[in-house]
This record gives C-alpha cells, sequence and structure tokens, in this order.
C-alpha cells in the first residue's frame, strides 16, 4: 500500500516538530527545576559568603572565587597554546601527514574522558611535579582539557580568513608574521573568542578533573599553590554526602545561569564573525 | 646606452611536472610599459609572479635560469623576498581592498616598512599616493571611510595606490581591469600611462586591445613559450609570427 505523499509529508512534518519540541523542553525542563529550586537559596548573603558546617550554611564565595581562578589559569595557558598550534596547522605548514598527525591528535584529546584526565592531572601535577592540590594543578589540567575545542575553532576561523588579503600583504612585501599579526588574527578575533569562550564555559562546568586536581578545601583560594573546591565540584559534595540539598540546587542555579550566559555571549560573537564573510 | 631594469635569462618554471614557463629570454627598460598577452595557461601569470616571486608560494614549484633586477639576480636562494616584493610591487585581477579604511589601506604598507614614519610624512605619502592612482578628488573628503564602500574601479585604484604607497621601481599589473566597466577600465589605462615615466611597468592583459592602446613593447606569449616580442605598434601592424597574427586578429582558439 502506498501512503499519500502529502500525508507524510504533514506527518514527517509532525514528527520533527515534536523532536524539536522534545529537545526543547529538556533544555527548559532542567533550567526551570534548577532555578525553581535554587534560586530561592540565592540571596547577596549566598553569594559574598564563606562555607560554613561543610556546606549546610553559609554561603559559596570561595566556590565562585576558585571557579573563576581555575578557568582563568586554564585559559591563560590553553589560549596561547591552542592559537599557537592553529597558526602554525594554518600558516605555516602545508596539508600533509604531520598536519593530519598533530589534528587528529588533538581529536583524540578531546576524547578522553575527564575522570581519565583528571588522573592523569592528578599523576603528573599534584604528585610527579609536587604542585599538590592547587589552583595551578587544577588550572594545567583544565587546560588540557580545553585545548583541543580551542585549536579547532581558531583553525576553523583563520581559515574563514581570504586568502587574497594574504596575497595582498606579501606582495607589498609585508612579512609573514606582520601579516599574521596585523590581518590574519584581527580578521579571526571573532571566531577565536567564540573557541575561547566555550572553553570557558566548559571549565566552570567541569567536575572530576577539577576534584582530581584542585582538590574540595573550603577556604577561599589566594595563592597559585592554594586548593579550593569549584561550584561544580561543591555541588558534588553537597548533593553526593546529603549535606544540603538547597544550598546544592543553589550553587547549581547560579552554574547553570552562568554557562548560559556564557554561551549566548559565545553564540553572538559567531554571528557577528559570520555575518563579517559570509 | 643604459641597461634595461629587468632581464630575464633562461627562465624555466615547473609546477611539478608542468613547466609554465619555457628557456624565456625578455628585457623590461624603465620608463616603459610592457604588454604581455596570451591565452589562458600561456604562462603570463606565472611570468609576473617569478618577478616579484610570488610564485614561491605555490607548493612543488621550481625554477631554473636568472631574473636581473638592477643587474642582481632575483632567483637566488638568499635574494630576500619581502625586500624584493616591496621594490616590485603587484595589483591582482581581483581587486581586494582589506577590511579597514581607505587611509588604513595605503598606510598599512609603510608603516610596517621597518622604518619609522612620522604621521604628517604618511598623510603626504597617502595623498601622493592616492592622486598618482587619480583616486585623491573622489575619496579626499572620505579617507577614513571602509574602503570595501568603493565601487570596483575605485577599489582597484586603491589597489594601485597601495602598491604606489610602498614606492616601487617596478608595478606588476595582473589583468587589472578584467572585471571593470569600460569607463573605469580608461582610468586606469590613463593612469598607467602617467604613471609610466616614473615606474618600470610590466601589464598582463588578455585583452589585446589594451595592450596595442597603452602598452610600448608587447610580448606574445602561447604554450608557455615567448612566441614574439617587439615595439608594440609592430607587433600589432607586422607580426613577425603567424600564431601572433592569428591571436591578434581573434581567429585563435
Amino acid at each position: 500500500m502506498r501512503i499519500d505523499p502529502f500525508l507524510t509529508e504533514r506527518l514527517v512534518k509532525g514528527l520533527l516538530w515534536c523532536f524539536t519540541g522534545l529537545t526543547l523542553f529538556f533544555l527548559i525542563f532542567i533550567i526551570a527545576f534548577i532555578s525553581f529550586k535554587g534560586l530561592p537559596q540565592v540571596t547577596l548573603q549566598f553569594l559574598l559568603h564563606d562555607i560554613e558546617d561543610m556546606g549546610r550554611a553559609g554561603g559559596i564565595f570561595p566556590t565562585i572565587v576558585t571557579t573563576i581562578y581555575l578557568s582563568l589559569v586554564a585559559l591563560a595557558v590553553a589560549s596561547p597554546l591552542g592559537v599557537g598550534t592553529a597558526i602554525y596547522l594554518t600558516e605555516y605548514t602545508r596539508e600533509g601527514w604531520i598536519t593530519r598527525m598533530i589534528r587528529f591528535g588533538a581529536e583524540c584529546l578531546a576524547g578522553v574522558p575527564s575522570i581519565i584526565l583528571g588522573l592523569f592531572g592528578f599523576v603528573l601535577f599534584v604528585i610527579k611535579l609536587n604542585f599538590g592540590w592547587s589552583m595551578l594543578s587544577g588550572g594545567l589540567s583544565l587546560a588540557i582539557m580545553v585545548l583541543p575545542t580551542i585549536i579547532r575553532t581558531s583553525e576553523e576561523a583563520l581559515k574563514a580568513v581570504p586568502k587574497e588579503y594574504q596575497d595582498v600583504c606579501f606582495s607589498l612585501g609585508i612579512t609573514k608574521w606582520q601579516t599574521i599579526t596585523r590581518v590574519v588574527l584581527p580578521c579571526a578575533l571573532p571566531g577565536i573568542m567564540t573557541g575561547i569562550v566555550l572553553s570557558i564555559g566548559r571549565s566552570i562546568s567541569e567536575t572530576a578533573v577539577v576534584l582530581f586536581t584542585a582538590g574540595a578545601s573550603l577556604r577561599t583560594p589566594t595563592t597559585l599553590f592554594d586548593s579550593g573546591r569549584s561550584m561544580a565540584v561543591h555541588f558534588y559534595i553537597l548533593a553526593r554526602e546529603g549535606l544540603s540539598m538547597p544550598n546544592a540546587y543553589g550553587t547549581a542555579a547560579i552554574l547553570i545561569i552562568s554557562i548560559l550566559l556564557i554561551n549566548i555571549t559565545a553564540y553572538s560573537l559567531m554571528q557577528r564573525f559570520l555575518q563579517k564573510y559570509s | 646606452m643604459r641597461a634595461p631594469k629587468i632581464q630575464v635569462r633562461d627562465l624555466t618554471f615547473w609546477y611539478g611536472q608542468h613547466r609554465a614557463i619555457d628557456t624565456l629570454q625578455l628585457d623590461i627598460w624603465q620608463g616603459e610599459i610592457l604588454g604581455l598577452m596570451g591565452p589562458a595557461k600561456s604562462g603570463k601569470t606565472t611570468f609576473l609572479r617569478v618577478l616579484n616571486r610570488m610564485c614561491d608560494l605555490v607548493p612543488g614549484s621550481r625554477m631554473a635560469g636568472s631574473v636581473l633586477l638592477d643587474g642582481e639576480d632575483i632567483l637566488r636562494p638568499e635574494c630576500n623576498v619581502d625586500t624584493l616584493r616591496r621594490r616590485v610591487g603587484m595589483v591582482f585581477a581581483k581587486p581586494v581592498p582589506l577590511p579597514r579604511s581607505i587611509y588604513e589601506n595605503l598606510a598599512f604598507g609603510p608603516r610596517l616598512k621597518g622604518k619609522r614614519i612620522n604621521r604628517k610624512e604618511l598623510e603626504e605619502l597617502v595623498e601622493t599616493s592616492l592622486k598618482a592612482a587619480q583616486l585623491w578628488e573622489e575619496v579626499k573628503d572620505r579617507l577614513h571611510d571602509s574602503a570595501l564602500k568603493l565601487s570596483g574601479g575605485q577599489q582597484q585604484r586603491l589597489c594601485l595606490a597601495r602598491t604606489l604607497a610602498m614606492q616601487p621601481e617596478v608595478i606588476l599589473l595582473d589583468e587589472p581591469t578584467s572585471g571593470l566597466d569600460p569607463i573605469s577600465t580608461a582610468r586606469i589605462e590613463e593612469t598607467l600611462t602617467e604613471l609610466k615615466k616614473d615606474f618600470t611597468i610590466v601589464l598582463v592583459s588578455n585583452n589585446t586591445k589594451q595592450i596595442a592602446r597603452c602598452s610600448d613593447k608587447t610580448a606574445f606569449m602561447l604554450m608557455s613559450r615567448l612566441v614574439e616580442y617587439g615595439v608594440t605598434h609592430e607587433v600589432f601592424m607586422v607580426p613577425k609570427n603567424k600564431q601572433t597574427d592569428d591571436y591578434i586578429s581573434g581567429r585563435f582558439g
């Protein structure tokens, strides 16, 4: 029996609409649920106070500082490395087995489970290099984690810059490095920034890596060698040990809202970049 | 008698296995426009790109022979290509303004030359270059507007001005008017005729009439070889080679 194509058309349309709706529903449900449970906890007190009684009382100020601290260390290390690698891959080598190897390596790195990356960071930075559970160990491990994202987005952004610009620069006798810094990078900047902002989002939400490498100290970290617990870790411990569900949701709400804001920023940057070159 | 500005001797150029230029001999004189014509794939653009070593950017290319610029071989490996390209400027077929203001497009190159240049000198340089490219009158009131807003013909003159701002000795033009309307084309041609006193100009064009109008000497390339070279009106009136005759009169595929 043949089905009427017009009926199929309508069925498919309905089905696809349902899929999209369901996807959207999950997103909205999670955000709404966490906000509903968590936002009542969120007060200025909650944001600006130290953790008390293992998290049953007090605020989450140290976890916010730790989260930002870790992300900044990760970015400070991963951005130059990632953008540098991307520049090397796009500008200084020709497509060949070496570039393919590097790219494949980066892809594999992106596929490493974060718990294993955490273990690696623990063994290398915490034990071997004797940084201890610290902002430095945590930041470096997160840097390794976000490196592939930064490399790939930067590479795409650099590739999108019209080749003609480089021809023009070379024909004017401008050196390669001048061309890259004065023309190529400024054009690719919004795209590169998108990758970096997305990486911030990933480092903020990462739990396993941080738990292994930055520890879970309750104090506010000041130096690079201080331990601290990030928001995600704090949430994990509060929920896991059943210390205080309301405070866990409060932390989760802050976490999810900041990630949402970060992704919106990344998205709008990307839009601007695409508008410029299409 | 003075020596030619550029002497090309036994130049051969390969892209991989393909021989794009075959043992080419050619002299290019200061104060003249050399028109270079030929069908597609005849090697004329490649030749142009050898003159400022832009050809280096193509993977798998090799070359032999010599190209003497003021008596110095520019194909030697120790020749600094960045310095060479400042002396031998190039304008491409498609105008490519950088995504900056008109002023910044011109100031861009001179600023990165390495030598300190003060604001006033830079402004003068921008003005003289724009005047030389006959664009000054049209843009003098909006130097800080985006260069992307200019029309195609204006953009191409901007590219010419940008090359001039580097104060080169030789200017290479690769079909500079191929995408332009007749009026813009006429203006570019006029500009080139004006510029030739001070520069050595090599003009590659598909348009034989343009070569006949502008150039002092004409070279005709076919299948990687130089077929004919001579004073323009002689080449067009009494070509020595039958293939040249066929090409000029349009009997050529």
